[in-house]
């Protein structure tokens, strides 16, 4: 029993080896290039079959293509606007494998192809983009670029027998070149530093306004307030005139000799006067001779 | 799933041995053998099997067949295979195992599809269907599949860093006035047709970050660097989701953009310190004019009060002098009745107080009728000599 058994594991993993080696499924978005010692010898669809493919086991091994649409973005390119001013370009390509025999032939891997594809299109990017004025690539509606990009690239591809069908072209990451950029980020600097002055400068300027005007507030303030202080002293005067004039008034005879007096009281009583008298003087009449006895 | 069983299986019946063996789970079960077996067992099964079983039958179930057998080789199996034999399987166990097997292929069909996704379905290979949420069954592990594509929520690809990246990873784009300034923008998007997604373009969320830059990039080429910065961002925005969704729809990418955010935009790194100086400026220039407002206030608090002292002495003064000649009216009005009363008597009065006063604190000198002094002061040269003021109204007092 034990042997029949194992006889009969034996021809189940020869079968299962088999199948495996024989066997294969094509999923609908990949086309798969059946090799035959190396060389391609078919194309198995998965867009159109959809059911267990069957290989040589061993001698066929398989390459498992992308159906789907591939891309690729590649910038860095240098190109010249049709003004003559030099540009930094990039493009990005869309592309399927339509010949897969031709493209393992061709290029055989997606690697090769995308090494291939490059300078086809640094050179597509670089007529289209020298077809159009600066403004125009910068600016304007890049379907007319793009196209031209397009059927460039497409032409250099189909030359090279590539086996892929090119879908579009874009013609993107338009930039200036990098010296170019330099010098437009120093005159933003400087645009930048001027505003920057400009706006101090402003700043200084008003506030120099600013305490002119307050200097002429605080001046105006100052005079007003003297002016009142000046009123204030008229007022003064006419008060007092006014309450000498009621007083003195009343008999202006006395009011001279009894102001007389006050004043002398007021200038001459300080001791800073050096007064000389004639023992003639009326003062010293009593001084100089008493009076007669009676 | 299906390791317990081959596992249990193995021993008895070598065809599922053989097959799974195709399968590869070998690798598995040495953890739940007894030490020595599962290796042994392709190498230790030929000594076993070779003692005559091989002639007569090929059909299963071990222990049944060892009955008819002679004593001899049962002794000789017997010590061979010692502990092994109760790994040997139950009879019954086989065509469980053969059930639970292709149950469990069966049922790697099953598959769940969550509420924010969609589910593309492929029967070998081919496009079968797309499966809304729930539960679902496709045809067994190879020969069906299903790949979960998220629909319901937006995803996000951000391009030259977010709200907090430093202008240094942003993308520097040319504007419409020639200025270049550095942008960081993202794409909200959504995948429309899951089918589409996955099988027209491959790598298609790499497709939007590169079609994003130049959507983007054109967009900003046509607003002029400040209108970016403030007012006119919005339409660039705009303009980048429309030219972004062209690009998707004309690569059939099944994607549906929802919008273009720009999420910080200024001036290009080189050009950056200088920009930043203009808001420094602006504060500078701000802070000049609120130290000259202060002082302008303080200038004119000083002067008020600087005034306000003027006046208040001035009012003061006025006081003064009103209440002084209010104060010598006083006085003199006490005089005058006193002179109206005794003119003479009087007016001698007043001009004696008043020489007294005088004369009191000052200096006196008396000089004789020849110009010598009588009372030379101290070291007070003769002088000439002017008569004294002579007491207002007449000759002099009597």
């Amino acid at each position: 029993m034990r042997r029949g058994a194992l006889a009969i594991a034996a021809g189940v993993l020869v079968i299962g080896v088999l199948a495996a080696g024989s066997l294969f499924l094509a999923p609908q978005d990949q086309q798969i290039v059946v090799m035959r010692l190396g060389a391609p010898v078919r194309v198995v669809d998965g867009g159109a079959s959809s059911f267990l493919q069957l290989k040589a086991p061993f001698v066929d091994s398989l390459i498992r293509l992308d159906r789907r649409s591939l891309w690729l973005a590649r910038d860095g390119f240098s190109a010249v606007s049709a003004d003559g001013r030099p540009l930094a370009a990039g493009a990005i390509v869309r592309y399927r494998i339509v010949d897969a025999l031709g493209f393992v032939r061709s290029v055989g891997s997606e690697r090769a192809l995308a090494d291939r594809l490059t300078p086809m299109l640094g050179a597509a990017a670089h007529a289209a983009l020298a077809s159009a004025s600066y403004q125009q690539i910068l600016g304007g509606d890049r379907a007319a670029i793009d196209g031209k990009a397009l059927a460039l690239t497409r032409d250099e591809a189909q030359a090279a027998r590539l086996g892929v069908a090119i879908d579009a072209v874009q013609v993107a990451d338009i930039a200036p070149t990098p010296s170019e950029g330099e010098a437009i980020q120093a005159r933003m600097a400087q645009g930048f530093s001027g505003e920057a002055d400009q706006m101090r400068d402003e700043g200084k300027a008003q506030a120099r306004a600013i305490d002119a005007k307050g200097k002429a507030a605080a001046a105006e303030a100052l005079a007003q307030a003297t002016g009142q202080a000046a009123a204030i002293a008229t007022d003064q005067e006419a008060q007092v005139g006014r309450i000498y004039a009621q007083s003195f008034g009343a008999d202006p005879g006395f009011a001279a000799f009894w102001r007389s007096m006050e004043a002398y009281r007021k200038t001459l009583a300080d001791g800073s006067a050096v007064l000389v008298l004639s023992p003639d003087s009326p003062w010293l009449r009593y001084l100089v001779r008493p009076p007669p006895g009676r | 799933m299906q390791a317990p069983f081959i596992l249990k299986s193995d021993r008895g019946s070598p065809r599922f041995m053989a097959r799974n063996d195709h399968h590869g789970p070998w690798g598995s079960p040495p953890a739940e053998e007894p030490g020595p077996e599962p290796p042994a067992d392709k190498t230790g099964a030929r000594p076993r099997v070779p003692p005559r079983r091989s002639p007569p039958s090929r059909p299963p179930a071990g222990p049944t067949r060892l009955d008819g057998v002679g004593r001899r080789v049962a002794d000789e199996a017997r010590r061979l295979q010692d502990g092994l034999s109760r790994w040997g399987p139950p009879p019954a166990a086989i065509p469980i195992a053969i059930a639970a097997a292709l149950l469990g292929w069966a049922a790697s069909g099953v598959y769940l599809v969550q509420a924010d996704q969609a589910g593309v379905v492929t029967r070998l290979g081919a496009f079968a269907g797309v499966a809304g949420p729930g539960l679902g069954y496709h045809l067994p592990a190879p020969l069906g599949a299903v790949q979960k594509v998220s629909v319901a929520r937006a995803n996000e690809t951000v391009v030259g860093g977010g709200d907090t990246a430093g202008a240094a990873s942003r993308e520097v784009v040319l504007t419409a006035d020639g200025n270049l300034a550095a942008v960081g923008f993202v794409v909200d998007w959504k995948v429309k047709d899951p089918r589409a997604y996955l099988r027209n373009v491959r790598h298609p969320d790499g497709l939007v970050q590169v079609l994003a830059e130049d959507a983007v990039r054109q967009a900003v080429a046509r607003v002029s660097f400040g209108d970016l910065l403030v007012g006119g961002r919005a339409a660039a925005e705009e303009r980048a989701a429309v030219t972004l969704q062209q690009g998707l729809a004309a690569a059939g990418a099944g994607i549906e953009v929802e919008a273009v955010r720009i999420r910080s935009a200024g001036p290009a790194p080189a050009a950056a310190p200088a920009f930043d100086d203009i808001s420094a400026a602006a504060q500078d220039s701000a802070a000049d004019r609120d130290a000259a407002g202060d002082r302008s206030k303080k200038a004119l608090a000083d002067a008020q009060s600087q005034g306000a002292v003027v006046i208040a002495q001035a009012e003061a003064t006025r006081a003064q002098a009103v209440s002084q000649a209010q104060a010598e009216v006083a006085r003199f009005a006490g005089a005058l009745a006193a002179w109206r009363a005794n003119p003479d008597l009087t007016r001698s009065r007043i001009y004696a107080e008043t020489l007294e006063a005088i004369l009191a604190h000052s200096r006196k000198i008396v000089v004789d009728a020849h110009g010598v002094a009588i009372t030379p002061s101290q070291g007070t040269a003769p002088v000439q000599v002017r008569p004294l003021p002579t007491p207002p109204g007449d000759k002099a007092p009597r």
